[in-house]
C-alpha cells in the first residue's frame, strides 16, 4: 500500500496493480489488495489498471473495484472466440481494455503487424462486443532495443510509428505501452535507462501515445538529460547512426562511464520539519503510520504524562480530522485511517500508562492507602436502533473511542430496546451510545430513553447519527431521562463528551452545562414553532394527558374554603430566595452560585451578592416589606375536554383551559390543565388557588430614587420580585405539607424546589400553559383577592403592586408545566363560546398564541 | 434506469465518488436514463442535476426529496414549492424524467406534473461519428 500511495504522490495517473508470482494465490492476492485499495482514498482517487496474465485474477480485480477501472490485457494470442468472451466480461463490469497487440501468430513486432492486429481486434470489439471506441487502448508492444542483436534495433520506431497510424485509423482509442521494456538491456543503470525512457516518450507522445506504464518517480524531464546522454539514447531509440549497431556500442560506453547514482525516493515530506505536535497532526489527518510509533514516542518524553500525549496533540489532531470531516472536506474512509494511526498512537503509549498505573498500585501497598482506581477500561455500549440498519457512523465512534483505551460493546444493528438495556444492565456499561439515520429511528430512541428512566437507570446516554439533531435531543430525547442524554455531533466530539462524562469530577458540571444548553434549546423551540403544523382542535381533546384517575385517591385539603395569612415572617421567606433570576435581571447569565465564579463578571456578581445579602438581612430586621397573601381551595372536576367546574358556597365556577395543538410525535399528548383534575365521569377531585404579593418595596424604591441611587433602587425592586416568587415557593410547600396536605412528608431541599421537584404544580394566568390573563379574574372572585391583601389589577389585567403572584394549585403528582405554543382558529371559536366572549374579544386576549 | 444519490454539499457520493465518476462508473450499461434522488431537497441538487445533464449521454431523471427534514425528520417544503424549482430545471432543459423522493406526496407529484408538462424535455446529445 505505501508503494501504492508513495506513486500517487508523486503523479501516477493511473495505478497498475499486478499480483501475477508464483508464490501468491492471485486471485486472493489481487481481491485483498483490492479492497484495501478501495478504503484509501489518496490512492483510490486515480483510476485502477487490474494487470494480469490469468483472467480470473483479472476477473476477480473487477469485482472489487467501484468507478471505471482498466483491464490490462486483453489479446487474441487464444484465438478470436476467447478474446471476445474475456472482452464481453470486461464490458459487463464497465472496464476500459488495454488490447495487445498479439494474436494467434504471436506478438507483433514490426509496424505494419501491429496496425494490423489492432485494426481487427478494434473491428472485433465495436462490432462484435459492443465496446466503446474509447474504452479500448492499444498496447503496441515496446521491446528492448539495444541488445546487441540488428533486428532489435527499429524496436522503438516501430511502435512510435505504429502508434501515429493507429491513432489516425481509429481516432477514439488510446495508445499505451510498457516503457519500462525499451530498456531492458540497461538494468542495474537507471541513470541511463531513466533518461532512454524520456527520450523515448518524447516522440511517441508526439506520435499520438496516450499512457504508458513507467516508475512515475523514477522519469527525468525530457530537457533536463545532458545532451551528450540525451544525443546517444534518441540516436539507439531512433535507430540513427546505427548502423553496425554504432549507436548502441556508443550508449553502451558511455553507460559505463556514469555511475548509476541510486536515485533518492522523493516524497513530500517538508511536514517533517514541523514541531512533533504537527507531525502528529499531520500523520492524523493524512492516515500516515509511518512515523507515528516515533513520533508518539518523541511526544511521551516532551509530555509530563502519556495521557497528556492522548488528551493533547492526538486530541487536538483528532479534532481537525472531525472538523475537516464536518466540513465535507474529509470522508468516511479517511477518519477511519485518522482513527487507524490514534490506535497505533494510543498502543505506543499503552504500556507507559499500564506502568503508571501499577506505579500508582505499588504506592498504595506501600503507603497502606487505599487505590480508588477501578480496574479495567470503561465500558460503552454502542447499538444502532431498532428497524434501522445504517451503522457507519456508529462504527467509527466504536472506532474512536476503542483508539481511546475505551471498551466497546457493539450490539451492531437493529437491536431491541430490550436488548440494549438488558446487555447494558448485565455488563454494567458506563455509557450507552445510539445511533440511527432513518428518521423513525428518533422516535426509538425516544422510547430507549423513557425506558431507561423506568428501569430507573443511571448510565448517561449518546444520541448520535445523521438525523438527529441537538435540537430533536433536547426537545423529545433529553425530557425522558434524568441521568444526561447528550447528543454527539460526530464521532471525534464522542471522545471529549466520554471523558467528560467518566470523569468524576467534571461530570456534573458537564451534565449541568449541557442541561442548561437544552432547556435554552427548548425554550427557543418554543417560541419559535410558529410555523408548525397544528392538528384540529378536536383531534388535539382526543389527544388528552390520562392518569391513571382509577387508582389515584384524591386528598380532601386541610384549609376548607380561603385562608388568608398577613404579615408572613420575611426570614422564612427570604430562605426559598432563588438568586438565579436575581442575577438575570442585573444581565449577568448563568447559574447560581457559578455565576460567582464567572471568567468575566464573576468579581461583580460577587460583589453584588454580597450587597443583596446585607440589603436583605435590612429588608427582615427593619421590616420593610410586608408580606400577604391568600390560599383557597374547592371540589373540583373535568369535563374531558377543556373546562374545570369548582364548587364553592356561592355556587359553582367554571375555569377554561386552552390546548395544545401544535402536531406531535405519535402517541404525545396534546397537553391541557384540565387534564390535571379528575374528570367529572371518574370522581370528584379538588384544586386550589393563590396569591401573594409584597408591600412596602415602593416606599423605599421611591426614596432610593429621589437620592438619585439608582443601584439600590434596582436592587430594591429585584429584590422585591425575588421576595415575592420565594413567598410563593413558600406558600406552595406549606400547601402541599400542610394546607392541603397532599405529600405531608415532603423534604425537598431549595435547590430540588427551584427545579420544581415536589408533587403538584401552580401555574399562573398569563403564563405559557394558561396564557388567558382573564381566568384571572375567576382567580381574584374566588380568592377575594383585593379585598384580602390589596392587589389591584389593572385595566389589561396586571396586578399592582407588581411584586405580586397568583395561580393554580394542581396536585396530582404527574402534573407538569408546559407552555400551550399555538392554537388554531377551531380552538379560539370554542374558548370564546366556553367564556361567552365575543371572538374579536378572545383573539385580543389570546393574540400571542394564535397562528 | 440508473438513479444515484449526491448526499452532500461536498457532491459526492456517500462513498467518495464525485459525479462525473458515477456516471462514468455506469456509462457502460448504456441506460436509458440516469439521474438523482434522495438526501437533498430540490434547492440543493440543482447544480447537481445541471452538471449530470451536461454529462450525461442519456435521458436524465431527477427525485429529489421535499427539502431537507427539520429537526423532527419531519419535511417542510410544500407541493407548490417543490414543484416551483423542478419547473426551472425542467425550462432549463436538465431533466426528462421528474419525481420525488423523502417526503414528497402525491400533491407533490401532482404540482410536479402541472408544472412541468408544458416544458420540452431535454435532448439528447449527438455523438459526432467518428469512424
Amino acid at each position: 500500500m505505501s508503494v501504492a500511495r508513495q506513486q500517487v504522490e508523486n503523479g501516477a495517473q493511473v495505478i497498475d496493480v499486478n499480483m501475477d508470482d508464483a508464490l501468491l494465490d492471485g486471485v486472493q492476492a489481487m481481491t485483498t489488495f483490492l479492497n484495501l485499495v478501495q478504503a484509501e482514498p489518496d490512492i483510490a482517487k486515480i483510476p485502477i489498471m487490474i494487470d494480469s496474465s490469468k483472467f480470473e485474477i483479472i476477473e476477480a480485480g473487477l469485482k472489487c473495484v467501484q468507478g471505471k477501472c482498466i483491464v490490462n490485457s486483453i489479446s487474441m494470442k487464444e484465438g478470436e472466440a476467447k478474446f471476445i468472451e474475456q472482452a464481453f466480461i470486461c464490458k459487463s463490469y464497465g472496464a476500459a481494455v488495454i488490447v495487445m497487440a498479439f494474436d494467434e501468430k504471436g506478438q507483433a513486432d514490426t509496424k505494419q503487424r501491429k496496425v494490423e492486429i489492432c485494426h481487427r481486434a478494434y473491428k472485433i470489439l465495436t462490432g462484435q462486443v459492443g465496446y466503446a471506441p474509447q474504452d479500448i487502448i492499444f498496447d503496441p508492444n515496446i521491446f528492448a532495443v539495444a541488445t546487441g542483436l540488428e533486428e532489435h534495433n527499429n524496436y522503438g520506431v516501430d511502435f512510435i510509428e505504429a502508434t501515429k497510424e493507429i491513432k489516425a485509423l481509429m481516432p477514439l482509442t488510446k495508445v499505451s505501452g510498457g516503457v519500462s521494456n525499451l530498456s531492458f538491456s540497461f538494468r542495474g543503470n537507471d541513470h541511463v535507462r531513466e533518461a532512454m525512457h524520456s527520450a523515448f516518450l518524447y516522440y511517441a507522445i508526439k506520435a499520438g501515445m496516450d499512457m504508458g506504464i513507467v516508475n512515475a518517480g523514477q522519469l527525468v524531464i525530457y530537457d533536463d538529460i545532458e545532451s551528450k546522454l540525451k544525443q546517444l539514447c534518441e540516436d539507439v531509440i531512433l535507430n540513427r547512426n546505427n548502423d553496425n549497431n554504432e549507436a548502441t556500442e556508443a550508449l553502451i560506453s558511455f553507460a559505463e562511464t556514469v555511475k548509476a547514482k541510486g536515485k533518492e525516493i522523493v516524497k513530500d515530506e517538508k511536514w517533517r520539519a514541523e514541531s512533533v505536535e504537527k507531525r502528529l497532526a499531520h500523520s492524523l489527518v493524512n492516515g500516515i503510520t509511518d512515523y507515528i510509533d516515533a513520533d508518539t514516542e518523541e511526544a511521551r518524553q516532551k509530555y509530563p504524562q502519556p495521557l497528556d500525549v492522548i488528551e493533547g496533540p492526538l486530541m487536538d489532531g483528532m479534532n481537525i480530522v472531525g472538523d475537516l470531516f464536518g466540513a465535507g472536506k474529509m470522508f468516511l474512509p479517511q477518519v477511519v485511517k485518522s482513527a487507524r494511526v490514534m490506535k497505533k498512537a494510543v498502543a505506543v503509549l499503552t504500556p507507559f500508562i499500564e506502568q503508571e498505573k501499577e506505579d500508582r498500585k505499588q504506592a498504595h501497598l506501600a503507603a497502606g492507602t487505599k487505590n480508588e482506581e477501578i480496574a479495567g477500561a470503561a465500558k460503552i455500549l454502542l447499538a444502532t436502533v431498532k428497524g434501522d440498519v445504517h451503522d457507519i457512523g456508529k462504527n467509527i465512534v466504536g472506532v474512536v473511542l476503542g483508539c481511546n483505551g475505551y471498551d466497546i460493546i457493539d450490539l451492531g444493528v437493529m437491536v431491541h430496546t430490550d436488548k440494549i438495556l438488558d446487555t447494558a444492565q448485565k455488563e454494567n456499561v458506563d455509557v450507552i451510545g445510539l445511533s440511527g439515520l432513518i428518521t423513525p429511528s428518533l422516535d426509538e430512541m425516544v422510547h430507549v430513553a423513557h425506558e431507561m428512566k423506568r428501569r430507573g437507570m443511571k448510565q448517561p446516554l449518546l444520541i448520535g447519527g445523521a438525523t438527529t439533531s441537538r435540537m430533536h435531543t433536547a426537545v423529545k430525547i433529553a425530557p425522558q431521562y434524568d441521568n444526561g442524554v447528550i447528543h454527539v455531533l460526530d464521532a471525534s466530539r464522542s471522545v471529549t463528551v466520554v471523558s467528560n462524562l467518566l470523569n468524576k469530577e467534571q461530570r456534573s458540571s458537564f451534565l449541568k452545562e449541557v442541561n442548561k444548553e437544552y432547556d435554552d434549546l427548548r425554550e427557543q423551540f418554543l417560541n419559535k414553532r410558529g410555523s408548525k403544523i397544528l392538528i384540529p382542535y378536536k383531534e388535539a381533546v382526543v389527544m388528552k394527558e390520562y392518569f391513571d384517575w382509577n387508582n389515584y385517591q384524591p386528598t380532601k385539603p386541610a384549609v376548607e374554603g380561603i385562608k388568608v395569612l398577613k404579615s408572613f415572617d420575611l426570614a422564612t421567606i427570604a430562605e426559598f430566595i432563588d438568586w438565579g433570576p436575581f442575577f438575570i435581571g442585573w444581565e449577568m447569565p448563568g447559574r447560581f452560585p457559578e455565576v460567582l465564579t464567572d471568567e468575566v463578571f464573576g468579581a461583580e456578581a460577587t460583589k453584588l451578592y454580597n450587597d443583596a445579602q446585607k440589603l436583605v438581612q435590612q429588608i427582615i430586621a427593619e421590616k420593610w416589606f410586608t408580606a400577604d397573601g391568600v390560599i383557597g381551595f374547592w371540589q373540583a372536576s373535568s369535563n374531558n375536554a377543556d373546562t374545570i367546574t369548582l364548587k364553592t358556597q356561592n355556587g359553582n365556577v367554571q375555569l377554561e383551559s386552552l390546548r395544545q395543538q401544535l402536531k406531535k410525535a405519535v402517541g404525545q399528548p396534546s397537553y391541557s390543565l384540565a387534564d390535571f383534575v379528575m374528570p367529572n365521569d371518574i370522581g370528584e377531585d379538588y384544586m386550589g388557588a393563590f396569591a401573594v404579593t409584597i408591600h412596602g418595596a415602593k416606599k423605599h424604591i421611591d426614596k432610593f430614587a429621589a437620592e438619585f441611587d439608582e443601584y439600590n433602587k434596582i436592587l430594591v425592586q429585584i429584590l422585591a420580585d425575588r421576595f415575592v416568587e420565594a413567598f410563593a415557593e413558600c406558600l406552595h410547600q406549606k400547601t402541599r405539607k400542610e394546607y392541603w396536605g397532599y405529600d405531608k412528608n415532603e423534604t425537598l431541599t431549595n435547590e430540588q424546589l427551584i427545579h420544581e421537584e415536589y408533587k403538584g404544580v401552580r401555574p399562573a394566568p398569563g403564563y405559557p400553559a394558561c396564557p388567558d390573563h382573564t381566568e384571572k379574574l375567576k382567580l381574584f372572585s374566588l380568592l377575594n383577592v383585593t379585598e384580602n391583601i390589596g392587589i389591584d389589577l389593572t385595566e389589561s389585567l396586571a396586578m399592582n403592586p407588581p411584586a405580586s403572584v397568583c395561580g393554580w394549585y394542581f396536585a396530582h403528582p404527574k402534573s407538569h408545566y408546559f407552555g400551550i405554543g399555538k392554537i388554531d382558529k377551531d380552538q379560539l371559536q370554542d374558548y370564546a363560546k366556553r367564556k361567552g366572549m365575543s371572538i374579536e374579544e378572545a383573539t385580543k386576549w389570546l393574540r400571542p398564541v394564535i397562528e | 434506469m440508473i438513479s444515484g444519490t449526491i448526499t452532500d454539499a461536498s457532491g459526492r457520493t456517500l462513498s467518495g465518488q464525485t459525479l462525473e465518476a458515477f456516471y462514468t462508473s455506469v456509462a457502460h450499461a448504456n441506460p436509458l436514463s440516469v439521474g438523482l434522488n434522495c438526501a437533498l431537497g430540490a434547492t440543493e441538487m440543482r447544480p447537481h442535476i445541471e452538471e449530470l445533464s451536461q454529462i450525461a449521454g442519456c435521458y436524465t431523471s431527477a427525485y429529489p426529496n421535499a427539502g431537507l427534514p427539520n429537526a423532527f425528520g419531519e419535511y417542510d417544503e410544500q407541493p407548490h414549492q417543490t414543484a416551483h424549482i423542478i419547473e426551472e430545471w425542467a425550462k432549463e432543459g436538465f431533466v426528462n424524467i421528474v419525481g420525488g423522493c423523502c417526503g414528497t406526496t402525491p400533491d407533490h407529484i401532482k404540482h410536479i406534473a402541472e408544472e412541468v408538462k408544458k416544458c420540452k424535455p431535454k435532448e439528447l446529445p449527438v455523438v459526432e461519428e467518428a469512424y
